[in-house]
């Protein structure tokens, strides 16, 4: 089994540049969601908001990039993205409602 | 799996640390120095060596305070301490612009005489370069400054996975029968101040996170009113009733009994008034959480300890568990807490970091010097790393040299301190581009080591006292800036001779094996 990146596909290079987009753009959006969960989740004073989201969201980011980018398939990894992030925005509206 | 996901690791590790490698290591670089800033800023400033700190410090900063700035609305003095060995005083007079900085004064802390030390950033040029690079537009420079700081994090990250067994081949340390490489040396260096890396490059992203994560302003709205809503309320200069100067000595002698530690900075608001309220400030820190300083204690115009009000007013003893972490990562990330040796510790860590990105760099190019010299890609990079490695030392080292060389009353000196560095940064590149295929490493190497371990000799005949002088006054700050340079120049040149040896090493089979053609045929005929 071929690794993604030496796929004899017909645009490795461009399926590259696809890869880090989704890694980069998805998982900055996957990361940024779930920032603001843990903050509407939270019941932190409002000025300290900020730090707690600078925290998981630094922590988020990296991981969710290694992540999508340790997974085989460049199908697998684009419905990974967008499944995980309906998944975070769902439960952001799913917070909304409650408060 | 486990074979795609290593491989997969590599790659990110590779990219994401190659692309803004020469990047990433003149912020390693800079930063690692700034953990000396105050140490590089005295060294720059020689004319006030000749300070030694003493008992009177306190009642000279007093004497001469009531003497130019009676009228002042506040006083600053900065006593000589562990950080500096100077005097320094400040004061703003009634009606002057809050944001700017007041007339302020170098005084010799023993004998009270005013120092004229020469135009310089100092140390504060490099801190600055460390995070905001050098005159890019803020907001730019900071986001470039983070997205690097975020690849040196994956880069990180995917490298100890990559290396799953990176502390069983570090422990094995195979130094039998073979000669220690570049890529032992990245490991070493990346593995023994692991924690340290991860630490810094964390607190990192956390310093400049509103960088890339300038969202979410809407969920503090409303509460942040503290910063924008403090009005800088222009009070007219009314004629106050002015008393005589109380005994700052005494007051100190009671601030420290009372905080239990030395104090080294003293703000005084409405000194000489009823109304006075002088803020005693302690240099040693108590917990990692808070602010620039440690404890504070306020005492009014006789003397008695009163609370602190308004922005002085000790904080919240239970903060929450974020706002901890917050303080945490910035006080560790800026060693604010550390002493001499706990200073050096941090120093020799970030030496480390600043070696692991470098070698990590030199690995990229030697890995692929057969296969991809010629091509562009492999050229830039290679040229980069010369540059950006043995070059930008070098012209740190010419940014120190410039300081004792250039005239010390030459007009805008400061601005050529600085031109000077960027320039000779230049020519390492130009030297870089037509010399890499011809010993273009060796050569910087050379030079950057030398000038930096000449700096010590500079030293001695530059500064008004000699080096033997600042052992006999205790001067730490200078001795720590030398003993570092020695650090970096003796690793610069330890560098160009194992260059140098490996070059010899390449040549060594030719001339060993037409040697033997020439005595075989010495034999033969």
């Amino acid at each position: 089994m071929s690794n993604w990146m030496h796929g004899r596909l017909p645009w490795p290079r461009l399926l590259v540049v696809a890869r880090v987009v989704i890694a980069l753009v998805g998982g900055y959006s996957l990361a940024a969601i779930l920032s603001m969960v843990a903050a509407k989740y939270s019941n932190l004073e409002v000025r300290e908001l900020r730090s707690l989201i600078y925290l998981v969201f630094f922590l988020l980011y990296p991981i969710a990039i290694i992540w999508l980018f340790s997974i085989n398939s460049h199908r697998k990894a684009l419905l990974t993205t967008l499944i995980a992030n309906a998944c975070a925005w769902m439960s952001l509206y799913a917070l909304d409602g409650l408060s | 799996m486990k074979g795609p996901l290593r491989k997969t690791m590599t790659w990110l590790h590779t990219w994401s640390s190659i692309l803004l490698g020469w990047l990433l290591f003149a912020i390693f670089l800079t930063g690692t120095l700034s953990y000396f800033r105050m140490e590089i800023s005295h060294w720059m400033t020689p004319e006030a060596h000749v300070s030694v700190p003493s008992e009177q410090s306190m009642s000279i900063a007093a004497k001469r305070l009531a003497e130019v700035a009676p009228d002042a609305e506040s006083w600053n003095i900065s006593l000589p301490s562990e950080r500096s060995n100077t005097l320094d005083l400040s004061w703003r007079n009634p009606g002057d612009n809050q944001r700017r900085r007041g007339p302020m004064e170098v005084l010799d802390a023993s004998t009270g005489e005013q120092i004229n030390v020469r135009e310089t950033r100092g140390g504060d040029f490099l801190y600055r370069f460390h995070f905001e690079l050098y005159h890019l537009p803020r907001g730019v420079s900071r986001t470039l400054v983070e997205i690097a700081t975020l690849a040196m994090f994956i880069a990180l990250i995917s490298g100890i996975i990559m290396h799953r067994k990176i502390f069983s081949d570090f422990f094995m340390f195979r130094t039998k029968n073979r000669s220690l490489g570049w890529s032992d040396a990245h490991a070493v260096t990346a593995v023994l101040a692991l924690p340290f890396h991860l630490m810094i490059t964390f607190s990192g992203l956390i310093l400049l996170a509103s960088t890339l994560v300038f969202w979410g302003g809407d969920i503090n709205r409303g509460g942040n009113g503290g910063n924008q809503g403090r009005t800088t309320d222009v009070v007219e200069a009314m004629p106050v009733e002015r008393l005589p100067l109380p005994d700052l000595t005494r007051m100190l002698d009671t601030a420290e009994h009372e905080l239990g530690a030395k104090v080294s900075f003293l703000l005084a608001n409405n000194p000489m008034t009823r109304d006075a309220e002088y803020l005693f400030y302690s240099s040693e820190r108590t917990s990692l959480l808070g602010n620039r300083f440690g404890q504070t204690i306020a005492l009014d115009y006789d003397g008695n300890v009163r609370e602190a009000t308004g922005m002085f007013a000790p904080t919240d003893a239970n903060v929450s568990a974020v706002s901890a972490i917050n303080g945490v990562l910035r006080t560790l990330h800026e060693a604010r807490f550390a002493d001499t040796f706990v200073r050096w510790l941090f120093f020799i860590a970030g030496v480390s970091g600043t070696l692991m990105v470098g070698t990590g760099s030199i690995l990229w190019a030697t890995k692929r010097a057969k296969r991809q010299a010629g091509q562009f890609g492999f050229e830039l990079v290679h040229t980069l790393n010369i540059a950006s490695i043995a070059g930008l030392c070098g012209a740190v080292a010419s940014y120190f040299w410039l300081n004792r060389v250039l005239p010390a009353d030459m007009l805008t000196r400061q601005s050529w301190e600085i031109n000077g560095f960027f320039i000779v940064w230049l020519i390492a590149l130009l030297h870089a581009a037509i010399f890499r295929h011809r010993n273009a490493w060796q050569w910087q190497l050379w030079v950057s080591g030398g000038l930096f371990a000449l700096l010590p000799v500079l030293d001695q005949f530059t500064s008004p006292v000699g080096l033997w002088g600042a052992i006999v006054d205790g001067d730490v700050l200078r001795l720590s800036f030398d003993g570092m340079c020695l650090v970096i120049g003796g690793i610069l040149l330890s560098s160009a001779a194992y260059l140098r040896k490996k070059s010899q090493l390449v040549m060594a089979p030719n001339t060993s094996s037409s040697k033997t053609i020439t005595e075989q045929k010495a034999i033969t005929s």
